[in-house]
């Protein structure tokens, strides 16, 4: 009883606050400041035509780069959760093989998402998409090939090899815009190019890219760690 | 040249330094080992050539980007965050040397990278100029601290770092909605903008986004009704971990809510409202942590109240309650992250984490308990030391309101003062004068963990024997953020 009476008062003031901030909300303004900002000059001032890419990468590249670790922390995370000494890594249960139409098509289909991945990251700057996505459809492959072939493993040094460096390059990217006369981080001091080709607005691709390795490299390393503690024989607990 | 008193470099190397971890973990084991105490070490020399830039122009921003503040992200360095940066770069750095002899269980380069991304995150938060930075940073701080709580994979840790994942994914989702909400309303997310635009808005319209981020940044500030993960989570992780946890995270939101309320709900009421929460989380912790047979939870516990105790100050809503809190902060951050490596370092040689086991321990870890008798007289207040000169400004901070709400929660303060003096003077009696049943063989702590307490206790006691710099500083960033001088600043340097 006394539980239902706290509900109710809690929701009572979450919707009487609801209200009061609406009640005094004007629609039907335009409240963008920054967002216009952002639409008239987005293209011109980055030379990317997509403009969620624009902000995403250009004007809030730092929010990308706290996104990047973001990511990384969960990968860690997940690795030391999940973790299985390495000669327990090496051996697996016995499996049911999956059958030959999803072995085959498995095969023919990998390279064939893997440039598509490839496509959706370096094309960032261009087309809807980018690093995030790009990485994210390079790693339903590496899915794929696990669910398909239960005996694959990845190499788990060259991944986190893969990880740093695409790291460190979106960061001395950046840092070098320290060295420009603006002293900014993050400034993209390289030429903006034609607009729409696809060398163009400057180090936007080329975080894009760094980011796309980076995305591909962790969740393939999330999905090896997620596996494993499945189909790895003798797990320390 | 470039010019190294730049805030941003305060994130930047140590994020350099997480991917370089990764990197060279492909190559070599014992890398991740010391790439932490070099990350931290350029962050203290960075944070120290802030000083004098801070000293002369009350503040200093910086933008990426290359674009101006509303329209890219800034950081803010016055001399309140100046003042916290220190401590968390200076903290990362000790820690950092602790862990080269703590940690010994695989996998060390994951634990190493998390550890240095925590502290990134934690110095993030507390830079940053802009409200969706402001969670980004949030998000990397807890995503990091949740995987170091269940380090160790045993059941208890697994599960405090589960209770913790799920109590931190629910305040970062309500923080998310309060700084959308605010955005709706201002159109903006750059903290100094939002404070001009909001000034428009009725206490009505912000009343829901604050509530929302408070209770967010509450969580992960292990304010009363929001802490349950806390008493779990700190005692599970790894000491060096809880020694960060405690010493520096859940001052760093507690921090974020200072700020936000003194930018964007500054209203009178409210802080008679949020003294509610603080006095609370004060009797909570402190009762709680009498009651405590674990000493990592019973420190985890003190921890909440003294949480509870600065975020008071904070609430008494005055030049000398702000000066107050700043003073804990530090005498907080201090003594309590010594107090972790202290225990921590003494758990390896006991083996057990039961305040029983730790009879007569003063007789054969001499120099540790010393330390450790050290920092619990500094949290509890004893004259001499640190924590006596910040509870003294924080009791005559309130006094000067001589109404009765604050004389009734000055005596709040000092019985609890009492409480927590009765329960460390009962551990520090146990070791000291206590008589084990069997004699065990029992050794000083390793050189490599004793340096960073040596380290830690140092800067304690100078503090306490000269802690006029201290005070001035601490006043100056008091009324500095009494007087909001940092927003006519910022709008000078910014452009906005």
């Amino acid at each position: 009883m006394i539980r239902k009476i706290v509900y109710s008062i809690f929701l009572a003031t979450i919707v009487l606050s609801l209200v009061m901030f609406f009640a005094a909300f004007p629609f039907g303004q335009n409240k963008m400041s920054v967002g216009e900002y952002y639409l008239n000059h987005g293209v011109a001032q980055t030379g990317a035509s997509n403009i969620v890419t624009s902000v995403v990468v250009d004007y809030r590249g730092f929010d990308t780069l706290g996104e990047v670790s973001v990511l990384f922390g969960a990968a860690a995370g997940v690795a030391i959760l999940f973790f299985v000494l390495g000669e327990n890594r090496r051996k697996r249960r016995e499996q049911v093989a999956p059958n030959f139409i999803v072995r085959v098509g498995s095969r023919i289909i990998f390279p064939f998402i893997l440039l598509f991945g490839t496509y959706i990251f370096i094309h960032g700057h261009l087309t809807p998409g980018g690093g995030f996505q790009g990485g994210a459809i390079i790693a339903s492959g590496f899915l794929l090939l696990y669910l398909a072939y239960p005996g694959t493993t990845v190499n788990r040094s060259r991944l986190s090899m893969v990880e740093g460096l695409a790291g460190i390059t979106f960061i001395v990217l950046g840092l070098y815009g320290l060295l420009m006369p603006e002293s900014s981080f993050l400034y993209n001091f390289l030429p903006k190019g034609e607009l729409n080709a696809l060398l163009s607005s400057g180090i936007l691709p080329i975080i894009y890219i760094a980011i796309g390795f980076k995305v591909a490299a962790e969740f393939a390393g999330i999905i090896d760690d997620m596996m494993c503690e499945v189909i790895c024989r003798g797990g320390e607990k | 040249m470039v010019n190294l008193a730049n805030p941003i470099l305060l994130i930047v190397i140590p994020l350099l330094f997480v991917f370089l971890i990764a990197f060279s973990s492909a190559f070599s084991k014992s890398a991740a080992k010391y790439l932490p105490i070099i990350a931290f070490g350029i962050n203290v020399v960075v944070a120290m050539l802030l000083v004098p830039e801070v000293l002369k122009n009350g503040l200093v921003l910086s933008t990426t980007a290359g674009f101006k503040p509303p329209i890219a992200i800034d950081m803010i360095v016055d001399k309140l965050a100046l003042f916290l940066v220190i401590i968390a770069s200076v903290l990362g750095f000790v820690v950092s040397i602790y862990n080269v002899a703590y940690i010994d269980e695989e996998p060390e380069e994951k634990f190493y990278a998390l550890f240095t991304l925590l502290i990134t995150g934690i110095i993030w938060m507390i830079i940053t100029g802009d409200l969706f930075n402001l969670f980004v940073a949030f998000e990397v701080t807890s995503i990091a601290a949740f995987g170091l709580v269940g380090f160790h994979r045993d059941k208890g840790s697994v599960e405090a770092g589960f209770k913790y994942l799920v109590m931190g994914a629910i305040g970062g989702s309500l923080l998310l909605v309060g700084i959308i909400m605010l955005y709706a309303a201002t159109g903006t997310l750059n903290i100094i903008d939002v404070a001009q635009k909001s000034a428009e808005l009725t206490f009505q319209q912000k009343f829901l986004a604050y509530a929302l981020i408070f209770v967010g940044l509450g969580i992960e500030g292990a304010l009363f009704p929001l802490n349950a993960w806390l008493p779990d989570a700190h005692p599970a992780a790894p000491s060096s971990v809880s020694s960060i946890l405690s010493g520096i995270m859940t001052t760093a939101a507690i921090y974020a809510i200072i700020r936000i309320t003194n930018i964007i709900f500054d209203y009178n009421q409210i802080y008679l409202f949020l003294m509610f929460f603080a006095l609370l989380t004060l009797i909570f912790g402190e009762i709680a942590a009498y009651y405590q047979k674990d000493i990592k939870r019973m420190l985890a516990y003190s921890t909440i109240g003294q949480t509870g105790l600065f975020f008071f100050a904070f609430t008494i809503h005055s030049t000398n309650g702000l000066q107050g809190a700043f003073l804990q902060i530090i005498n907080h951050s201090v003594s309590k992250s010594m107090l972790f490596l202290v225990v921590g370092a003494m758990i390896v040689q006991v083996g057990s984490r039961n305040i029983e086991d730790f009879v007569g321990l003063g007789r054969k870890m001499k120099v540790s308990s010393f330390f450790l008798a050290i920092g619990m007289f500094s949290l509890m207040g004893m004259p001499p030391f640190f924590g006596f000169w910040s509870k003294l400004k924080i009791i005559f901070a309130a006094l000067q309101h001589s109404n009765a709400l604050m004389i009734g929660s000055v005596v709040i303060i000092l019985l609890m003062s009492v409480v927590e003096g009765a329960y460390f003077f009962k551990l520090l009696q146990m070791m000291f004068f206590g008589k084990a049943e069997q004699d065990r063989e029992i050794k000083e702590a390793s050189f490599g963990m004793l340096v960073p307490v040596v380290i830690l206790g140092f800067i304690l006691l100078f503090i306490s024997f000269y802690p006029t710099p201290v005070l001035d500083f601490a006043h100056q960033a008091a009324s500095d953020l009494m007087n909001k001088n940092y927003i006519n600043l910022a709008l000078k340097l910014g452009g906005l």
